[in-house]
């Protein structure tokens, strides 16, 4: 062996080109959530100079043919079906979640999860196919008097609880699953049941990621549009009573939806929507930044350290304690306040309202005044300074019983408004104040049953439940299965459309798709493989980084609607490509973007450190190393990813209907600036329209679930193979 | 080659062969034509049907491709002032404010706008003012009007339908304190309407005539004694009609020119009758 | 600290910080060629960290700084002009838990060749059969060079990374605790191999296990919190050592 001098020859590292080369790339991902708010933050402000603010988001009447944009309606619309949602969604979601982790047997608990995660990969038009043809007039049959149509924000919130159903039970299971084993160990040595472990170690050890699920639910609820728009009957006013579930509703994607079609760019209509797209983007915000802090809380609850404050962390300890703890205490009064307004208003006017308002307020304050002084006097010296400290200073009987008296008014209050649709409102006290007497008994009788039995009865109850829900899936797909699949034959698949799109074949349909598929991959693979690769390997904690790794958080919980608004107003109009293959292809490539950079960073990060040492202390370049030693490891997970978001592309219906889809064509052209045929639009405008038969209707969801359900089982037989081959 | 090598490879071989085949899908002689010109068209669902004549009979003897979307007319007027659209399809004339943005209007057939009703409601013909009180929430029983006992469940069409402009007009006309409440019910096209009586027996609602065929248990009503036919459109005595137009920025020229032609021409105008509608030129026998 | 011939590798003063905390205090040790120098001390005592800047592992460590010279045939590993990456192929490493990549034998051995350049199909056929060879491996896995590495057991695996240290012909082996994570025998295989290749190679090892340096280093070096404490011939060490706390160390009165 010759000595070999170790000067280097080329005056640059290659590895330094690579990463900066790799941040350039990154760098596109930051750009892309920076066009997406420029554009409705710029497209809005017409409507905030011509109508103002203060009329937009309070105004309770929304006719744009009259020139009138109020959005309260629509506001409150998204937050009540939002509500009715989760109110569905937690007790059914948090019952299964139980059920698979704590009750089922390990055996069955893969399949229970799978089950769970097809029915997150059901496009939402489908879900909307099947409250329109199956749920609305389930629900009209039901409640005659109530229903004359049957679309509701009762269906809204039905559908959307079942939608949000995978989502709350997946995060939930999770938290259950991070509880110790430590935790159960204890509770059981000491001669507890399984059932009381569960219900009063296990579950109150998980609720914060409980809450983050049910929170990650709230945001999935919100950001829907295709089911909601097909079974909500879209009439844009506040129930009145409030709690008038039986009324019609319009979200904000509904709206935009809707009259997206026949707005004109650049009027104060078109502003308005774009305003709407706003207040959506900022909800959804909230709700990311909500969970996240409960997430990181729970990690460093669980030993997880998150070391990193948050910026909002950050802010916060550079003021002032007094100003903090101040600001608190007025949020817990402004808080109070808006509470007891919002309940009054329910049954009152706002005047009679804000009077109640404010005389709990007092009350309230006053009571806890009073009472410290008391503890004063005692000798007992406590100075809180803060309402969490407040809080804490409440011997815990008081507490106790407070939370008692709460769960009363709150049943009684709950029964009372269901009731009140049917019955008038004595009648409706009654049965509030029948209900918690039962309750009160039932509570009684419990305590002195034996535990065993307690948790048999448990444990039924959740099976219940739990079947329950696979019997929703179930049908959903059987119900589509069993009309649709008679009428697909070879003629179907290959043959094309008739009489304007109500008959004949769909083969269009299913080469438009595939062309969206083709088009949106090949834009958000190399973009989003090589973010990902960046994020996992070359990125330091920075606030280039970071800045990069929040706008993939703001993309990733952007509605598809907004997707399609933006769409439409860039690609369509501003770039002039018109309606057209490729303006759909960049907005769903946009849109699976984000999952894409995330999976395939979390499937590099699993691969060990041994293996990129390995490979470094031979001389490879990290670029070396990343693209043959830790990329090929990773494969697995990455292709799994790339094959869910296909399933995703081909169900999406939003993103594509105002920039890509039309119903009717005759011939499939080549030119990528011409519009397409999609198999979940054809879905949508026959079900929407009421054109041709259900079967066809049937048999145009069949294909879609076929193709999309396909890809799920792909993607596990994917990931199965390569796990069985990479062990670590 | 070592088994990941090869697992990459089948991969890789695999995305290529959809990736070809799909392409191949598409270079297939489908009925394209390099040389041929394509249209686009969006707006009324009223007159989406016929339009889907035209194309099944145009595209026959000519190189022009349609691509057809529906959405209402107040989408078809905004899709050509926007850009997305070759020529909008309306079921009323152009209002100011389109008119101002440049659009022109070339009147194809007349239509009359039908009350239809739910198997149950029991009517078969109502004054306009009688109608116009339904749409206001003043009646709601149809017992109230002579009917048999039961909910009157209203139905309307979206904002910018020009079948909804249609009857609109004609109620203001007949009844001054029409104003529709905020919560009835709203559907977003001609076959969402026809879904919505036919599945409510004591429904109310209204389309356009070309989609009466589509009844199976509802009903169309006469109004103020005059019965929804073709010839009470042409005398003028039944008072909800209006007039289906395309419409173009400017004046049509070029392949636009030719199909309006052929559609005001003898063929295009019998199928337009065939429809259910009312020619506005002289039909082939 | 003693220095006999022209040394392969001469550490001058070097420190080290992780940061702000100051991981090697001025440490100097001379490596001989074809001679196996052994780095013994307790947990925490900086030889993992000494040893890995030697081929600049640290240098993936964020925040990692050095200061002094690390002279390598006369040049500085850490000199400005210097190319990192024809260092680390010039001196390899093998770590505590083996980590064959997840291909076959074969594409382990021809990854590193393959990267430096060398594309022949025969050359490198020759490098896997040789690499392996002197890793003494080869009978085991001949008729199986196609099938996957992870297959083969905890010591097999070792000897595979050896090889695949070997192909690209380095001059120095590091070796980080290479048998703490196997059994006896694969153990006792491995010292063997170190024994062999020494001949050809020089091999610097660090090992928590002083019976370990003790059976086949010529030179061992205590280190204690940053250290050097004492380098010199291993029979010295071992049998009279010059400083107190290495004699406790050895006898094993702390560590």
């Amino acid at each position: 062996m010759e000595a070999e001098s170790i000067r280097t020859e080329s005056r640059f590292h290659s590895d330094t080109v690579t990463k900066y080369l790799l941040m350039g790339i990154a760098a596109v991902a930051v750009s892309i959530v920076f066009f997406i708010i420029l554009f409705i933050l710029g497209n809005s402000i017409g409507a905030m100079t011509d109508t103002g603010i203060r009329d937009l988001l309070t105004g309770s009447r929304w006719l744009p043919s009259k020139d009138l944009y109020g959005m309260l309606p629509i506001i409150t619309g998204t937050l009540l079906v939002t509500a009715g949602a989760i109110l569905f969604a937690v007790p059914i979601g948090v019952a299964a979640a139980i059920f698979i982790s704590e009750v089922a047997p390990p055996r069955f608990r893969s399949v229970l999860k799978s089950i769970s995660e097809v029915f997150a990969g059901i496009p939402s038009v489908i879900y909307g196919f099947f409250g329109l043809t199956v749920l609305v007039p389930l629900l009209r049959d039901t409640f005659p008097n109530h229903l004359l149509m049957g679309n509701s924000w009762l269906a809204g919130s039905i559908l959307l609880g079942i939608m949000a159903l995978p989502t709350i039970i997946s995060v939930s299971e999770d938290a259950l699953g991070a509880v110790p084993r430590s935790y159960r160990e204890a509770s059981m040595a000491m001669g507890a049941t399984k059932w009381e472990t569960t219900i009063k170690v296990v579950t109150p050890a998980a609720i914060s990621g409980i809450s983050a699920a049910v929170i990650l639910g709230m945001g999935r609820a919100i950001g829907e549009t295709m089911a909601v728009m097909m079974v909500c009957g879209n009439s844009a006013i506040i129930p009145d009573p409030i709690f008038d579930v039986f009324s019609r509703i319009r979200p904000i994607t509904a709206t935009i939806a809707l009259e997206m079609p026949y707005v004109v760019v650049g009027s104060t209509h078109y502003s308005a929507l774009f305003f709407l797209a706003l207040i959506l983007m900022i909800m959804v915000l909230a709700i990311s930044i909500a969970s996240k802090s409960i997430v990181n809380r729970t990690r460093k609850k669980f030993g997880e350290a998150e070391n990193r404050p948050s910026l909002v962390d950050l802010m916060i300890a550079k003021l002032p304690i007094r100003l903090v703890n101040g600001s608190k205490s007025a949020f817990a009064v402004a808080g109070l306040f808006l509470i007891s307004y919002l309940i009054a208003i329910a049954f009152l006017n706002p005047f009679w309202a804000a009077v109640i308002g404010i005389s709990v307020t007092v009350a309230v304050i006053a009571s806890s005044l009073l009472w410290l002084n008391s503890l004063k006097k005692k000798g007992i010296s406590v100075r809180p300074r803060s309402p969490s400290e407040f809080i804490d200073c409440i011997p815990i009987k008081t507490k106790d019983i407070f939370r008692r008296i709460l769960t009363y008014l709150l049943m009684i209050a709950f029964v009372y408004m269901g009731t009140s649709l049917f019955y008038d409102g004595t009648v409706a006290v009654m049965a509030g104040l029948a209900v918690a007497a039962v309750y009160a008994a039932l509570m009684l009788t419990f305590r002195g049953i034996d535990s065993r039995i307690i948790q048999k009865i448990a444990h039924t109850v959740l099976l219940v439940v739990m079947a329950f829900a696979i019997f929703l899936l179930v049908y959903i797909l059987a119900d589509i299965f069993i009309e649709g699949l008679p009428l697909i034959s070879w003629d179907f698949l290959t043959g094309y459309p008739k009489d304007a799109g109500r008959a004949g074949g769909i083969y269009p349909a299913i080469v438009g798709t595939l062309k969206l598929i083709v088009g949106s991959m090949a834009i958000a693979l190399p973009l989003g493989i090589v973010t990902g690769i960046f994020l996992a390997e070359y990125a330091k904690d920075t606030p280039f980084t970071r800045t990069v790794r929040n706008s993939i958080d703001i993309l990733n919980g952007t509605p598809s609607i907004v997707f399609g608004l933006f769409g439409m107003s860039a690609f369509v109009v501003y770039f002039g490509f018109g309606y057209s293959l490729i303006a759909g292809c960049i907005t769903l490539g946009l849109m699976v973007l984000p999952v894409i950079i995330r999976t395939t960073e979390e499937a590099l990060k699993a691969v060990p450190k041994e293996l990129r040492e390995g490979s470094m202390a031979m001389g490879a370049t990290k670029w070396e190393t990343t693209v043959k030693v830790v990329l090929p490891a990773a494969i697995g997970s990455v292709i799994t990813g790339v094959i869910l978001s296909i399933g995703r592309v081909a169900g999406e219906t939003a993103p594509i209907m105002f920039t890509a889809v039309i119903v009717y064509q005759r011939a499939i052209s080549h030119s990528i600036l011409d519009p397409v045929m999609a198999l979940p639009y054809q879905l949508f405008y026959l079900a929407t329209e009421g054109m041709g038969s259900s079967a066809m209707q049937s048999a145009v969801a069949t294909v879609l679930l076929i193709i999309v359900l396909s890809m799920f089982v792909l993607a596990s037989v994917v990931r199965h193979y390569f796990d069985k081959r990479i062990k670590w | 080659m070592n088994e990941n090598t090869k697992l990459i490879l089948a991969v890789a071989v695999t995305a290529i062969v959809c990736i070809a085949g799909t392409y191949v899908a598409m270079t297939g002689s489908d009925g394209d034509d390099p040389s041929g010109t394509t249209l686009s068209v969006a707006g009324s669902t009223t007159v989406l049907p016929l339009m889907g004549l035209y194309q099944e009979n145009y595209e026959k003897y000519t190189n022009v491709t349609l691509e057809v979307s529906g959405g209402g007319s107040g989408a078809g007027a905004s899709a050509v002032i926007n850009g997305t659209a070759s020529f909008g399809m309306l079921s009323r004339d152009l209002k100011g404010g389109e008119i101002d943005s440049g659009l022109k209007a070339t009147v194809i057939a007349k239509d009359g706008v039908a009350v239809i009703v739910g198997a149950n409601a029991g009517v078969t013909d109502l004054t306009l003012e009688q109608i116009a009180k339904i749409f206001s929430g003043e009646i709601t029983n149809w017992a109230d009007i002579g009917g048999t006992s039961g909910a009157i469940a209203v139905n309307i069409r979206e904002d910018g339908s020009g079948t909804r402009d249609c009857f609109d007009t004609v109620m203001k006309g007949a009844y001054a304190a029409y104003d529709i409440p905020a919560d009835t019910n709203e559907v977003g096209s001609t076959g969402a309407m026809v879904t919505a009586v036919e599945g409510n027996p004591t429904a109310i609602g209204y389309i356009s005539f070309g989609a009466l065929g589509n009844l199976t248990t509802a009903t169309d009503i006469s109004v103020n004694g005059i019965a929804a036919t073709t010839d009470n459109v042409v005398s003028g005595d039944y008072e909800l009609q209006r007039n289906l137009i395309l419409a173009t920025m400017g004046d049509p020229s070029g392949p636009v020119l030719d199909f309006f032609n052929w559609i005001l021409g003898p063929q295009g105008q019998q199928l337009a009758v065939k429809s259910g509608f009312i020619a506005v030129k002289p039909v082939a026998v | 600290m003693v220095i006999i011939m022209k040394n392969i590798i001469d550490i001058q003063n070097v420190n080290l910080w992780y940061g702000d905390h100051q991981a090697l205090y001025d440490v100097s040790m001379p490596v001989q060629k074809n001679k196996v120098t052994a780095l013994i001390g307790p947990s925490g005592c900086g030889k993992s960290t000494l040893i890995r800047s030697i081929n600049r592992m640290n240098d993936l460590i964020d925040g990692c700084r050095v200061e002094g010279r690390m002279m390598f045939h006369g040049e500085d590993i850490y000199g400005p002009g210097t190319d990192v990456i024809k260092v680390r192929k010039k001196i390899g490493m093998i770590f505590q838990k083996p980590n064959p990549f997840p291909m076959s034998v074969r594409d382990n051995i021809t990854y590193g060749p393959k990267i430096h350049g060398i594309t022949d199909k025969d050359e490198l056929e020759g490098i896997v059969e040789k690499s392996l060879r002197e890793a003494a491996l080869w009978d085991e896995v001949k008729d199986r060079l196609d099938k996957s590495a992870m297959a083969l057991s905890g010591g097999q695996q070792q000897r595979l990374c050896i090889a695949r240290t070997l192909s690209v012909s380095p001059e120095v082996i590091l070796m980080d605790e290479p048998t703490s994570a196997l059994d006896p025998i694969a153990t006792s295989k491995i010292e063997d191999l170190i024994t062999e290749l020494v001949k050809e190679y020089t091999v610097v090892i660090v090992t928590h296990n002083m019976q370990q340096a003790a059976r086949i280093s010529d030179y061992t070096g205590f280190m204690y919190i940053g250290e050097m404490v004492e380098f010199d011939k291993t029979e010295k060490i071992f049998q009279s050592p010059s400083k107190e706390m290495t004699d406790r160390y050895i006898s094993g009165r702390f560590g």
